[in-house]
């Protein structure tokens, strides 16, 4: 089957949703775009040229977002000592100025806003993030020993939500108006305008009287030091449904209603009825051509999934009390921990950038209708 | 002190004692039984002066299965016939406390189950099972001081010397023998040091000069004071004042990193990633933050991981019961760490907790009956130990400008309002504490006013009926006297100058229930013509505001009202220089940099700090009546209700608890009651 001879490929017939031609000589390459005007060299300089230019705005960005972070941290009154003497006031103790006088000595709170930020800077672009008051411990650390279960439930969470979103938006919007699309729309405006953390709560119990599972957290006590024998996998399994549904719920119920939305726009466009009067297949075609169109506006969203792998659902970390970053994060900016909160922020900010760039590139590979404005 | 006491204290041993022996006579075992001689001197020459415990546990015939005692846990006789610990005698103490267990001897093994919304590796409630062991313990029904880590003091009849008697052969957790010179290294090299230590915190500098501590020989070391300290036994020694759970510090471990010891020690701060060394140190001698520090708790942490921290028993723990067998009773505990405090009410219910106390609530009462079933745990009812659990203070120093002596203040219509001994009366009077009770309390509370508990030797019922009935007519009719009008329609009182009377105030929510019981003294005051509308903020906040004295009204839960803690320091009955009320902010900062800041109290405020200094210099009951009448006839503090319940969670396998205990700061929560002697009942 010829390029040109499907309608709207064709450059020359002026359609606005050029589709990539899938005859095996031309076939999308990863190393590459091609495409029937340029050559490959060219597009990679022009490429080359523009990502530089995203680069050089992204450390820009972060330089900015770093002095946002670390002052807006530093805004509220006091600093993470008053915090920490707060916290052993409450714990019933007594301190005074004087040992409060040497404990912001010892943590080096004594000297001003500005001088604590460049000295955090200057270490933060050597890779050294500092240290956390709050765990005593550099931030690093803090980070480090909860990056596999972080990365672990929220990219797992990721595809589970792309494998049942995709689906069912495509679902309802071909067969727009049936009594499951109706369920799947219910669903999803529920999904949408129900807080997770409340979803959260419920289903925990509801899991703990029913099932007997431990309530928070992705263990139960007596396995999270076991070695990753079968009982504790199992028992791992056994909780890991909750945070997945909960996290997962609303990304999901907010993906089918876009998948639908953008699908239905495509249904109705004049390529989809040439093709289909061009004795097309409907589900060949419909996976061909309106789908893969269908799923830019997924393509440019997933970069965002990124910041979120990192730093998980904060609100749902905490209520669920998952072993993820998300609580630190709050537990940081609570208790007023500089630098573990702004390092956190910063590595967030920065995969945001990164995040943004890769949607970015995977639409001009996706689109070339992006590829060539 | 008084006789009482002494009785009290024999009779508590005798009890103990026949009760251990009952048990030993009914579970007759074939092997032999060891014999134990416990001899309790008690030298009444005056109280509190000489307490001097000795015990001797007669070795003759150690019950030994294979050359390893068996009076030590299971876990620690494999450790020992293994050859990687040396046997029991040697990891004791000659003379070992001898704790003797509320119900029976206990059996070895469990994990006890526990989780705080700390970060370090002790917190809540696993800090109050593997309490730090502070040189004394506080007595169970807080009226005295015991001994802990030392095995005796004496107190000089001059009260400025104290001299400490520890138990030689104690040890640290890593096997290094525990010895005056960790004091003196405590002494010498950290109190007295200028870069751990810029100013000697006052608790150790009574009369304003430093305290001097001096080594008579290996196990016994002399403090010595400025003025008469009587008070440093149970405020210092007993409970934790000053020292912050760091009463000894393992010298031979921490010399590494202190600079005197160790002239490279800035060289490691630098490699950890510190600037300093002292800041290195200070990481280093946490217990909180480094497993490595040695200690001289019953659980040591052997695994750090972000959600749990895993500890084991002290192999070197240098406690025993009274028949000899080495405490703890309970072989691990975990410590789950999670990221919310609200986790854990709900991890509580789920039955995943042994033990928990520090975050449960008595509004929460029926939410922990209802689930004790499924989740295998029972609930106990220990007292607050406070002397109101919330209580209220009107700013006495509103704007008040710094510097200037009380007398010469511009003239304020609030201040004056609430600086009349009238209106705090009528505010009292105004409050419904039966209905608080009631409905806050299911009236397991006492309501009356802010005074000191009722086992406190200064307390008489007079302290805490003063103005303390629900009487809106007087209420009324003293507002009226003092002028405050009401409006047209009879809702709000007029200040002078024809405003209506609107006080907007914050508070900080802990502990107790203090946004319940506020939301209905705001209605009560509200049916005066007084309205008090109320916002809840954060700690960090409301610590500015009060201390930049922008309070006009402030609550606080009235602890430090028992014999352990009442009138440490200028709290509720003398104006504190604090965030834990604003009855005189400005006055406290007078009091507390001796005259150089904030402003100048009249006479009657004078002698509230007078009675304090002479009570902490004396300890005569006079100075702390003086100071109750003040309060009675002022109402300083406006107290709500008092010796409340404060529930317990304890699994249903636990034993050795008592229902008998004080959770209150005060207490050190379950430092008196002795958790090392808690066990399961197995099978």
């Amino acid at each position: 089957m010829l390029a040109s001879a499907q309608g709207p490929m064709d450059d020359r017939h002026g359609a606005l949703v050029p589709i990539f031609s899938w005859d095996k000589t031309t076939r999308l390459s990863p190393m590459g775009i091609i495409s029937p005007r340029g050559t490959m060299v060219e597009e990679r300089d022009n490429m080359a040229a523009h990502l530089a230019r995203r680069f050089l705005y992204m450390l820009l960005m972060l330089l900015m977002a770093s002095v946002v972070s670390f002052t807006i941290i530093s805004l509220p009154p006091g600093d993470y000592l008053t915090s920490y003497i707060n916290r052993l006031k409450a714990e019933g103790g007594d301190v005074g100025e004087e040992i409060a006088l040497a404990l912001r000595r010892q943590y080096g709170l004594d000297s001003p806003i500005y001088v604590q930020y460049f000295k955090w800077m200057g270490k933060l672009v050597r890779g050294d993030m500092g240290r956390s008051f709050l765990y005593d411990r550099p931030v690093s650390e803090v980070i480090g020993a909860r990056m596999g279960m972080t990365v672990l439930v929220s990219t797992a969470t990721l595809i589970i939500t792309y494998l049942i979103a995709v689906p069912i938006g495509v679902y309802s919007a071909i067969r727009q108006y049936s009594i499951g699309d109706y369920i799947f729309t219910v669903f999803g405006f529920g999904g949408v305008s129900v807080p997770s953390f409340l979803v959260a709560l419920v289903l925990m119990v509801f899991a703990y009287r029913t099932f007997g599972v431990s309530i928070g957290g992705l263990l139960s006590l007596e396995y999270v030091d076991a070695p990753w024998a079968w009982p504790k996998v199992q028992d791992f399994l056994r909780h890991l449904p909750i945070p997945l549904l909960v996290i997962g719920l609303s990304g999901t119920a907010y993906l089918v209603r876009v998948m639908r939305a953008t699908l239905l726009d495509e249904l109705n466009k004049p390529y989809v009825q040439t093709a289909r009067a061009k004795g097309l297949k409907e589900s060949s075609l419909l996976l061909k051509y309106p789908i893969r169109v269908a799923l830019n506006p997924i393509a440019s969203t997933i970069g965002w999934a990124l910041p979120a792998i990192f730093s998980g659902q904060i609100i749902v970390a905490v209520v669920l009390d998952l072993p993820t970053l998300g609580p630190v994060l709050y537990k940081a900016l609570m208790q007023q921990d500089m630098f573990l909160a702004s390092s956190t922020i910063m590595v967030t900010t920065a995969l945001t950038f990164v995040g943004t760039l890769i949607s970015d590139i995977l639409l001009l590979w996706l689109d070339p209708r992006i590829r060539y404005a | 002190m008084d006789v009482r006491q002494l009785i009290t204290r024999r009779r508590f041993l005798t009890v103990s004692a026949s009760a251990a022996v009952a048990l030993l006579a009914a579970c007759q075992q074939p092997t032999v039984v060891e014999k134990i001689v416990t001899e309790t001197v008690e030298v009444a020459k005056e109280v509190e002066k000489i307490v001097k415990e000795t015990v001797v546990v007669e070795k003759e015939k150690v019950v030994e299965v294979a050359g390893v005692s068996t009076r030590q846990a299971p876990m620690l006789q494999e450790r020992v016939k293994a050859g990687e610990l040396p046997p029991l005698e040697e990891r004791l103490p000659l003379e070992p406390l001898v704790v003797h267990p509320y119900g029976e001897i206990g059996e070895y093994g469990g994990t006890i189950r526990v989780g705080s919304d700390g970060t370090g590796l002790y917190g809540g409630d696993s800090d109050l099972y593997a309490q730090p062991q502070n040189m004394l313990r506080i007595k169970p029904d807080l009226t005295g001081a015991v001994p802990n880590v030392l095995k005796a003091w004496e107190m000089s009849d001059d009260f400025t010397e104290i001299t400490c008697f520890m138990r030689e052969g104690m040890k640290w957790s890593d096997g290094e023998p525990l010895t005056v010179d960790d004091v003196m290294f405590w002494y010498e090299d950290i109190l007295l040091n200028e870069e751990l230590n810029p100013v000697v915190p006052q608790w150790f500098r009574p009369g304003g000069e430093p305290m001097l501590c001096e080594k008579l020989d290996d196990y016994t070391f002399k403090l010595k004071f400025a003025i008469p300290t009587p008070s440093f036994v149970m405020i210092n020694m007993a409970h934790k004042y000053g020292f912050w759970s760091r009463t000894f510090e393992p010298a031979h471990y921490l010399k590494q990193y202190h600079i005197k010891h160790n002239p490279e020690a800035d060289d490691l701060a630098k490699d950890a990633g510190f600037d300093f060394w002292h800041q290195y140190f200070g990481n280093r001698s946490d217990p909180n933050q480094n497993i490595d520090r040695p200690n001289l708790r019953a659980m040591i942490p052997v695994k750090d991981t972000p959600e749990m921290v895993f500890l084991e028993r002290n192999p070197y723990f240098w406690m025993v019961d009274p028949e000899g067998n080495q405490l703890p009773y309970i072989d691990k505990m975990v410590h789950n760490r999670v990221g919310d405090r609200s986790m854990l009410d709900a991890k509580v219910v789920g039955g995943q907790y042994d033990f928990c106390g520090f975050n449960t609530s008595i509004e929460n009462y029926s939410t922990y009956a209802d689930a004790a079933e499924q989740g295998n745990y029972q609930i106990l009812l220990w007292k607050s130990g406070k002397g109101s659990d919330v209580m209220y203070q009107f700013n006495l120093n509103w704007n008040m400008e710094e510097g200037v002596p009380t007398s010469e203040q511009k003239p304020d219509m609030w201040r004056e309002v609430f600086s009349d001994v009238r209106f705090r009366r009528a505010m009292s009077l105004a409050i419904n504490r039966d209905e608080i009770n009631e409905v806050i309390y299911f009236g397991h509370a006492t309501p009356g006013q802010m005074t000191v508990i009722p086992a406190s030797q200064s307390f008489k019922p007079e302290y805490a009926e003063a103005w303390a009935d629900y009487d809106p007519d007087q209420a009324n009719a003293l507002l009226d006297e003092i002028g405050l009008k009401w409006d047209e329609d009879h809702k709000h009182r007029l200040w002078p100058d024809g405003t209506p009377i609107k006080i907007a105030w914050d508070i900080y929510e802990s502990e107790t229930p203090k946004a319940p019981i506020t939301e209905l003294v705001v209605e009560y005051w509200m049916n005066v013509g007084i309205e008090v509308p109320y916002k809840s903020i954060t700690r960090d906040l409301l610590t500015q505001k009060i201390l930049a004295n922008e309070e006009p009204i402030s609550l606080w839960h009235g602890d430090e009202t028992t014999d352990v803690l009442f009138m440490s320091r200028p709290k509720f009955f003398a104006p504190i220089d604090g965030d834990e009320g604003c009855f005189g902010v400005l006055w406290g900062r007078w009091y507390n940099t001796q005259g150089e800041g904030g402003v100048e109290p009249p006479q009657e405020i004078k002698d509230l700090y007078d009675w304090l200094d002479k009570y902490l210099e004396t300890r005569e009951l006079e100075w702390t009546h003086k100071t109750l009448e003040s309060q009675a006839e002022n109402i300083w503090s406006i107290g709500t209700v008092g010796n409340a319940p404060h529930p317990l969670i304890f699994s249903n396998d636990l034993g050795n608890l008592t229902e008998d205990g004080y959770w209150v700061w005060d207490s050190l929560w379950t430092w008196p009651v002795f958790p090392e002697q808690w066990y399961f009942k197995q099978g």
